[in-house]
C-alpha cells in the first residue's frame, strides 16, 4: 500500500465523498417522518419525499446498468465473464417473473419472503463496503467487532423486515411474526453492545468522518424498531441505501475525465428511465391478468442489480480493485497509511 | 465457477458470520423460551386497532379483513386470534361481536381441545365462556357457518385462579 502524501484534489474528493454519503444517508431519516407524520398535508414536502423515494428505490437500480455501457467493464465482462454478468442474472430475473406468473399463493409468498431477505442482505453488504471505504480512507483498520456488529444488524433487519412487508402469513412462518420481530430487536441490541465494546466515542476524536459514518450504519435499521407503519419502518432505510449507491455511481462516472459529462448524463438517464421502467412494471392496474408477471419482472431486474453489484464491487478481485481505485483516488494515493500497516479492506464489496 | 470462492460461500465462511449466527441462535432460544411462559392477568385485544409489529403486539390475527371503527369482519369460515404466549390454564374468554350476515350467527369457539358455542345477532353483544386450557393452547379460533360474516370488536382474556 502506498503512503504518498494526500494531494489537495484527493483530499477534496475524500471530503466530498464522505460528506455526501453522510448527507444522503440522513436525508430520508429526516424527510420521511416529516412528510408522513409531522406535515402530512404539505404538497411540496410530499413531492420531495416521492422524488427522493423514486431515486433511492427504483432509480438507483436503473443506475447500476451504467456498468454495461462502460468500455472498460464491458471488456472485462465479455466474453470471459458473460455467464456471471449476463446469463445468470437474466435467468434469475426470468425465474422470478415465472414464479409470480404461476398462480400459486404459497409459491409467490415464499419467493417474496426470499426476495426481501436477499434485498436486506444486499443493503448490509453495502454497509460493510462503506465501513471498508471509510477505514481505508482514514487509514484505520476495520475492527472485527465492527464487522460483527454490522453483520448482526443485517440479521436483525432481515428478521424484522419479514414481519413488516412480506406475505409471510401465507408461509410456514404465519404465526411467528412476533417472534421474528422480537428476535430481530434483541439481535439489534446485541449489535449495539458489540459496537459499543469497540469504544466508538474515543475514535470520534481522531477519525470523526469515519466514526460518523459507522454510527450512521449502526442506526441504519433503527426505523424497523421504532415505527409501526411499514412505510416508515422499511422505506426509510431502503431509500437511504439507494441514495448512498447513487453517490458511489456518481464517483464511478467521473473517470475517465475526458468523457465525464457524457457519463454523468448517461447515469442520469439510466436512473430516470431505468427507474421509470421498474415503476411502470409495478403498476398493477396497467397489466390486467399479467400484473403479477410484470411485478415479478420488476423484482427480477432488482435481482439482476444484486448479482451485478455482488460481482463488480468485489474488490478482492484484481480487475474490480484496480477499476475502483482509479475512481476513488482517496482510497489509493491520498489515503493515510494504516496504523498497523495492514490493508484495511478485509470487507470486499461496497455495494454487493 | 469455483463455488468455494463464491459470494455466498465467502459470506458463510467469515468469522463474523459464524459469531453472528451463534449470537442469533442464542437470542432465538431465549425468545422461544419466553414465548412459552403463559399469559397472566387480563389481556384485551382490540380489533379496531391496526396491526402492530413485534414486541408491541400481543396477537396475530388471521382470517379477518382490515380494521374499521366497528372492529374487523371475518373473512371466511375460520377466524384465528393467535396469542404470542400460551393462554392461562383457566380463564374467562369474552368476545364482543355482532353479525353482518345473516341476522343470527352461531359460532363455535375453539381453544385447544375445548369447544364452546355462542350466538351473535345484529346488536353488539358480549359472549363470555369459561375455558379450561390445561393443554396450554395459545389460539382462539372462531368457526362460522360457510356464508356468515361476523364483526368482532374485542377478544378479552381474564385469568381465573386455579382450584
Amino acid at each position: 500500500m502506498t503512503t504518498e502524501t494526500a494531494t489537495p484534489l484527493v483530499e477534496r474528493d475524500r471530503l466530498r465523498f464522505f460528506s455526501l454519503l453522510i448527507a444522503v444517508t440522513l436525508l430520508p431519516y429526516i424527510l420521511f417522518p416529516l412528510a408522513t407524520h409531522v406535515v402530512p398535508d404539505h404538497p411540496n414536502v410530499h413531492l420531495l419525499m416521492l422524488t427522493v423515494l423514486f431515486l433511492g428505490s427504483a432509480g438507483h437500480i436503473g443506475s447500476s446498468f451504467f456498468f454495461y455501457g462502460d468500455q472498460q467493464v464491458r471488456a472485462f465482462m465479455f466474453p470471459g465473464q458473460w455467464a456471471r454478468y449476463l446469463v445468470v442474472p437474466a435467468l434469475a430475473s426470468g425465474v422470478m417473473a415465472l414464479i409470480l406468473f404461476i398462480d400459486s399463493d404459497p409459491m409467490r409468498s415464499y419467493a417474496l419472503v426470499g426476495f426481501w431477505m436477499w434485498q436486506v442482505h444486499h443493503f448490509t453488504r453495502q454497509n460493510h463496503g462503506i465501513l471498508a471505504f471509510a477505514s481505508r480512507a482514514d487509514g484505520v483498520p476495520v475492527d472485527p467487532k465492527e464487522k460483527l456488529a454490522i453483520t448482526l444488524t443485517d440479521i436483525a433487519a432481515i428478521l424484522a423486515t419479514i414481519a413488516f412487508v412480506t406475505p409471510y402469513r401465507n408461509t410456514a412462518l404465519d404465526v411467528y411474526g412476533w417472534q421474528l420481530h422480537t428476535t430481530g430487536l434483541a439481535v439489534f441490541a446485541c449489535a449495539w453492545i458489540v459496537y459499543l465494546t469497540t469504544r466508538p466515542l474515543r475514535r470520534f476524536r481522531t477519525t470523526p468522518w469515519r466514526e460518523s459514518l459507522v454510527t450512521a450504519l449502526m442506526v441504519f435499521y433503527v426505523p424497523l424498531f421504532i415505527f409501526h407503519d411499514a412505510f416508515s419502518a422499511v422505506y426509510i432505510y431502503l431509500t437511504a441505501h439507494g441514495l448512498q449507491y447513487l453517490i458511489f455511481m456518481y464517483f464511478v462516472s467521473q473517470v475517465p475525465v475526458a468523457t465525464r459529462g457524457f457519463a454523468v448524463a448517461r447515469l442520469a438517464l439510466l436512473t430516470a428511465f431505468g427507474g421509470g421502467l421498474i415503476m411502470l412494471l409495478k403498476r398493477q392496474q396497467l397489466w390486467g391478468d399479467l400484473a403479477p408477471t410484470f411485478l415479478g419482472l420488476a423484482y427480477g431486474i432488482t435481482i439482476w442489480h444484486f448479482l451485478l453489484d455482488a460481482g463488480l464491487w468485489r474488490l478482492s478481485e484484481p480487475f474490480q480493485r484496480s477499476y475502483m481505485a482509479q475512481r476513488f483516488g482517496f482510497l489509493r494515493a491520498g489515503s493515510r497509511p494504516m496504523h498497523d500497516g495492514r490493508e484495511p479492506h478485509g470487507v470486499q464489496a461496497p455495494a454487493a | 465457477m469455483n463455488l468455494r470462492q463464491s459470494y455466498v460461500a465467502a459470506s458463510l465462511r467469515s468469522p463474523e458470520a459464524r459469531a453472528a449466527a451463534m449470537i442469533t441462535a442464542g437470542v432465538a432460544l431465549v425468545i422461544g423460551a419466553l414465548a412459552r411462559v403463559p399469559l397472566r392477568g387480563d389481556v384485551v385485544v382490540d380489533l379496531r386497532e391496526g396491526d402492530r409489529v413485534g414486541g408491541l403486539r400481543q396477537v396475530t390475527v388471521i382470517g379477518f379483513w382490515v380494521p374499521t371503527a366497528d372492529g374487523r369482519e371475518t373473512r371466511g369460515p375460520r377466524a384465528r386470534v393467535i396469542f404470542n404466549r400460551p393462554l392461562p390454564a383457566t380463564f374467562e374468554l369474552r368476545i364482543a361481536a355482532r353479525s353482518v350476515h345473516p341476522e343470527e350467527i352461531p359460532v363455535e369457539i375453539h381453544v385447544g381441545d375445548a369447544v364452546s358455542r355462542a350466538v351473535f345477532g345484529r346488536a353488539l353483544a358480549d359472549a363470555a365462556v369459561a375455558i379450561d386450557n390445561r393443554a396450554r393452547a395459545r389460539e382462539v379460533t372462531l368457526v362460522l357457518p360457510a356464508d356468515a360474516t361476523l364483526t368482532v370488536q374485542t377478544v378479552a382474556v381474564r385469568s381465573v385462579a386455579e382450584g
